[in-house]
């Protein structure tokens, strides 16, 4: 009976670990939901097919968002049909409370816990500006915490409200000027 | 005799306050050393003149020069950018005021010493940029524990076209060992 409750234990903790990784936030990803990833093996990990509306039946658009569940999340995902013709992810966005990085960053995480968090990252904090008037209005509530390994490169973006992370996207931000 | 304390105590307690609005480092400037100021001004603020032998120059025609000087009994280093206001005249304009002085501090008490996170914590509604190392326009120091923590202010941060100015603090270990102040003018 020892012996049983033994095993029981041990399978659930290491179910409970593999589904803690699936929801994993870095800056290449959600768990094994990684940006740069070919639509197929999308299609794979999410065990169902996406069904394109944009790309390769407009023939100017390479770029297409599609909203998806993820190991019972929901995510919007952002495809790119690259030069070779491969579609890939590029991007990706949740507000799942499931989500979290490795030090535990989440919903309701502060400004202040994620710079904490990434020290030696470049980081950019900044409110939000409404740019449809003469001059940007900036919002009183609303910011973003954008974290990258590098000065371009993949990135995390928390989105916050009243200081505390509503939602997160995962990027790849290249300076356009270059 | 009490009178006499008294006015030596008001005297003695302006002073000191005098003295550190001196130091009051802000986004505009550091003390009465205001960013856009203009060469002529800055020397009448430091009583001295200054030699800037870049705004000479019409051979290679520098557009900026830096000067070290001393402000109020600290060392300043001030960056001047030509500005035009005809076309081949101009005056150099103060854009710039670097130090390491712990003598200067914010209104909150920032200064030398100050630790990165109570930086954020005051300046929450800014827009706030942190880059390993040490970090300027022209080059990065690299090195451990090396960073570099800019304020934006809402000029500086969305680009409208109107003065921007930033307060960049740089640390070393988290805990910031200089500041400069910059001013960018579309003028």
């Amino acid at each position: 009976m020892k012996k049983f409750f033994s095993f029981l234990f041990i399978l659930l903790s290491t179910t409970a670990v593999a589904q803690n990784n699936n929801y994993i936030l870095s800056l290449d990803g959600i768990g094994p939901l990684k940006l740069g990833m070919p639509l197929t093996e999308l299609e794979k990990l999410l065990n169902k097919k996406i069904t394109l509306k944009v790309i390769n039946i407009d023939s100017v658009r390479l770029t297409e968002t599609v909203n998806t569940k993820y190991k019972g999340i929901d995510v919007e995902i952002n495809l790119w049909k690259r030069q070779d013709n491969i579609i890939t992810v590029d991007g990706i966005k949740t507000s799942s409370s499931l989500c979290k990085t490795k030090t535990g960053l989440g919903i309701g995480s502060t400004k202040l816990q994620i710079i904490a968090a990434y020290d030696g990252y470049h980081i950019d904090a900044k409110p939000v500006f409404d740019y449809d008037s003469d001059k940007p209005i900036k919002s009183k509530t609303m910011s973003t915490v954008i974290v990258k390994e590098d000065e371009e490169g993949y990135a995390i973006i928390f989105n916050l409200v009243n200081n505390k992370v509503v939602s997160f996207e995962i990027l790849p931000i290249y300076d356009d000027e270059e | 005799m009490k009178k006499i304390c008294l006015l030596f105590f008001i005297l003695a307690a302006t002073c000191a306050t005098a003295q550190n609005k001196d130091y009051i480092i802000s986004m505009n400037g550091l003390g009465s050393l205001k960013l856009g100021m203009s060469q002529a001004e800055v020397e009448k603020v430091l009583n001295k003149k200054i030699l800037l032998p870049n705004s000479l120059d019409t051979i290679n025609n520098f557009y900026e020069d830096t000067a070290k000087l001393t402000y109020k009994n600290i060392t300043v280093q001030l960056e001047f950018q030509r500005n035009y206001h005809i076309p081949n005249e101009f005056y150099m304009r103060l854009i710039g005021v670097r130090s390491s002085s712990p003598l200067c501090k914010t209104a909150t008490g920032i200064g030398i010493g100050t630790d990165k996170l109570k930086i954020i914590a005051d300046y929450d509604k800014y827009h706030i940029n942190i880059q390993p190392g040490f970090y300027s326009y022209y080059e990065t120091e690299k090195g451990v524990g090396k960073s570099t923590l800019s304020i934006l202010d809402d000029a500086a941060s969305t680009m409208d076209g109107s003065d921007a100015y930033t307060m960049v603090f740089y640390l070393l270990n988290k805990k910031v060992v200089s500041f400069e102040l910059k001013g960018k003018f579309n003028d």
